[in-house]
C-alpha cells in the first residue's frame, strides 16, 4: 500500500509491503504519518508554536522546555557542528530569511562565534548561545523519516518512507531507488538496490533562484554567509536518515573535507555531476 | 557536428505520474465506514470573491467536487499546479469546519526539464518535439532535492473557505 501526504513542507510517501488486511496497512501507515506530523509540529520554522519558533523567539541564554524529539535533533545538530568544524550549522535561519527561503522573522545579523555550539542542552531544556535564528530544515526531514520507519517496522514487513527526497527503507526487500540528473532533473539515474538503509540528497535544481544579480540557494555556508552554488548533487547513504540528511549538507558544502566524517559515521558520500559522472567522496 | 544539430532539437518529454487513491477510496480512508455521497457544486461569482478574499488564494474553477457525509462532514477534491507537478488531493473536513485529514490522490510531473549541458543532448539522437509525451507509470522512488508542497498548503486554505461557503447553503 502506498500513500502520500503534504508534510514537512514537501511530500511524504510511505510504501508498506506486509501480509495484512488493507485496513491494518491503512492503520499502520496513518500512524507513521502521525509520527511525521509530530516532528513537523515541533520543528517547523513556519509554525509559531513549534519548539523551534519558541527557541528562536527566546532571548539568548534563556532555557526553553523542549520535546525529547527536539532535544535529540538539537543534540545531533551540535554533534555534527563539532564534528564538521562548523560546516553544519543550524544558525542558517537568518540567511534563509534574507534570501526569501523562510518567512519574515525578526533576524539579527551577527558574526557567528566560531567553535561555540549554537544551542546548549540540559535534558529536555535548550537555550541559544547567541541571538541566532535557527533552522532545522537540514536535518528534521531525515529525523522524521526515522521516526516513521521506527513506527512501521514494529508491525513487520518491508517499507519505504520518502520525505521530499530523504528516504529510508526497512525490512528484507531490496528497493530500487533513483537520483535525478542535476543537468536535467526530469531524467532519473537508477541507483541501488537499497536494503535497510537511508539515502539523502542535496541539490539545487528545484531551489536555486535569483536575488537581484545574485544566485542563491538554501544550502548555506554559515561561516561565509554565502549560498552553495555548485550544481552537482550530493547524496549520502547511511544507516539512518537523520545522519544521512545532515551529512549531505556537510558533503555538499565541503566535499574535499567530508571523507573523514563520512567514514566516521559509517556512511558513503557520492557526487553526481552536471556531466553525468558519479563519483565517491569516500 | 551532430551536437550542433541536436542543440536545436528538444528532447522527448518523459512525464512521471503516480496514482495513490481514487476519490471514493480517499473518502473511505479519511472517514472509514461512513456513508458519503458525491456532488458537483457550483460557486457563484459572489462565492468565489468571498473565498478568494478570505483565503487569499485564487479560485480556478467555479465547479467543486465535494463528497458529503453525516453531520456536514465533507471531503473536497482539489487540484493544484506547481512549477513541476500537478497534484490532485482530498481534504477531509469535520462538521466543525476543521481539517480531519489530507490525502494525495495523484501526482504528475508536468515538465520536460530544460537541459543545461550539450553533452546530454547526445543521448537523444533522432528525438524531436513531435515525439508523443510518454507517461511513465512505474513507481520510482527518488532521492533528490526537495519539492515544496506550499501550493497544496495554500490550496487547503482555499478548500476550507470553500467548505464554509458550501456548508452554509444547507
Amino acid at each position: 500500500m502506498r500513500r502520500a501526504r503534504p508534510l514537512l513542507g514537501t511530500f511524504v510517501v510511505i510504501d508498506l509491503r506486509a501480509r495484512a488486511p488493507e485496513a491494518e496497512l491503512e492503520r499502520r501507515i496513518r500512524a507513521a504519518f502521525q509520527a511525521v506530523s509530530e516532528v513537523d509540529a515541533l520543528m517547523s520554522f513556519h509554525r509559531c508554536d513549534s519548539d523551534l519558533s519558541r527557541l528562536n523567539r527566546a532571548r539568548q541564554g534563556r532555557w526553553i522546555a523542549v520535546h525529547p524529539h527536539t532535544a535529540r535533533v538539537l543534540s545531533l545538530s551540535n554533534e555534527l557542528f563539532t564534528a564538521s568544524a562548523g560546516i553544519f550549522d543550524v544558525r542558517c535561519g537568518a540567511a534563509l530569511v534574507e534570501w526569501g527561503y523562510l518567512p519574515n522573522r525578526k533576524i539579527v545579523s551577527v558574526p557567528m562565534a566560531l567553535g561555540v555550539c549554537p544551542v546548549e542542552l540540559d535534558g529536555d531544556r535548550a537555550r541559544k548561545t547567541g541571538p541566532w535564528t535557527l533552522d532545522l530544515g537540514g536535518i528534521a526531514k531525515g529525523y522524521a523519516v526515522d521516526r516513521a520507519v521506527e513506527c512501521l517496522r514494529a508491525g513487520g514487513g518491508s517499507g519505504l518512507v520518502n520525505a521530499g527526497g530523504d528516504l529510508r527503507v526497512f525490512g528484507r526487500r531490496a528497493w530500487p531507488v533513483f537520483l535525478r540528473e542535476p543537468s536535467a532533473p526530469g531524467l532519473l539515474r537508477p541507483f541501488g538496490p537499497l536494503v535497510n538503509g537511508a539515502l539523502a540528497t542535496s541539490a539545487l535544481y528545484f531551489s536555486e533562484k535569483r536575488r537581484g544579480p545574485w544566485l542563491v540557494s538554501p544550502l548555506v555556508d554559515v561561516r561565509k554567509r554565502k549560498p552553495l552554488t555548485r550544481r552537482s548533487s550530493v547524496s549520502v547513504l547511511s544507516a539512518d536518515c537523520a545522519v544521512a540528511d545532515g551529512l549531505t549538507k556537510i558533503a555538499a558544502l565541503a566535499p574535499s573535507q567530508a571523507a573523514d566524517l563520512l567514514n566516521r559515521y559509517n556512511s558513503k558520500g557520492l557526487v553526481l555531476s552536471l556531466n553525468g559522472r558519479l563519483r565517491s567522496l569516500n | 557536428m551532430i551536437a550542433g544539430v541536436l542543440i536545436a532539437a528538444p528532447m522527448a518529454q518523459v512525464v512521471r505520474a503516480e496514482t495513490y487513491l481514487t476519490e471514493d477510496r480517499a473518502v473511505q480512508a479519511l472517514f472509514p465506514g461512513k456513508p458519503f455521497r458525491p456532488q458537483w457544486a457550483e460557486l457563484s461569482p459572489g462565492d468565489i470573491k468571498k473565498i478568494q478574499d478570505t483565503s487569499g488564494e485564487r479560485v480556478l474553477s467555479p465547479r467543486v467536487r465535494v463528497w458529503w457525509g453525516p453531520g456536514r462532514q465533507a471531503v473536497l477534491i482539489d487540484r493544484v499546479i506547481g512549477k513541476h507537478e500537478y497534484i490532485t488531493y482530498a481534504v477531509g473536513v469535520g462538521s466543525d469546519g476543521r481539517i480531519s485529514g489530507v490525502e494525495i490522490l495523484d501526482y504528475r510531473e508536468t515538465r520536460g526539464y530544460e537541459i543545461r549541458r550539450p553533452q546530454w543532448r547526445k543521448q537523444f539522437v533522432g528525438k524531436t518535439a513531435a515525439d508523443p509525451l510518454r507517461v511513465n507509470k512505474d513507481i520510482q522512488n527518488i532521492s533528490g532535492a526537495t519539492l515544496s508542497s506550499t501550493h497544496v498548503t495554500n490550496g487547503i486554505r482555499r478548500v476550507l473557505e470553500t467548505y464554509q461557503v458550501l456548508k452554509d447553503r444547507g
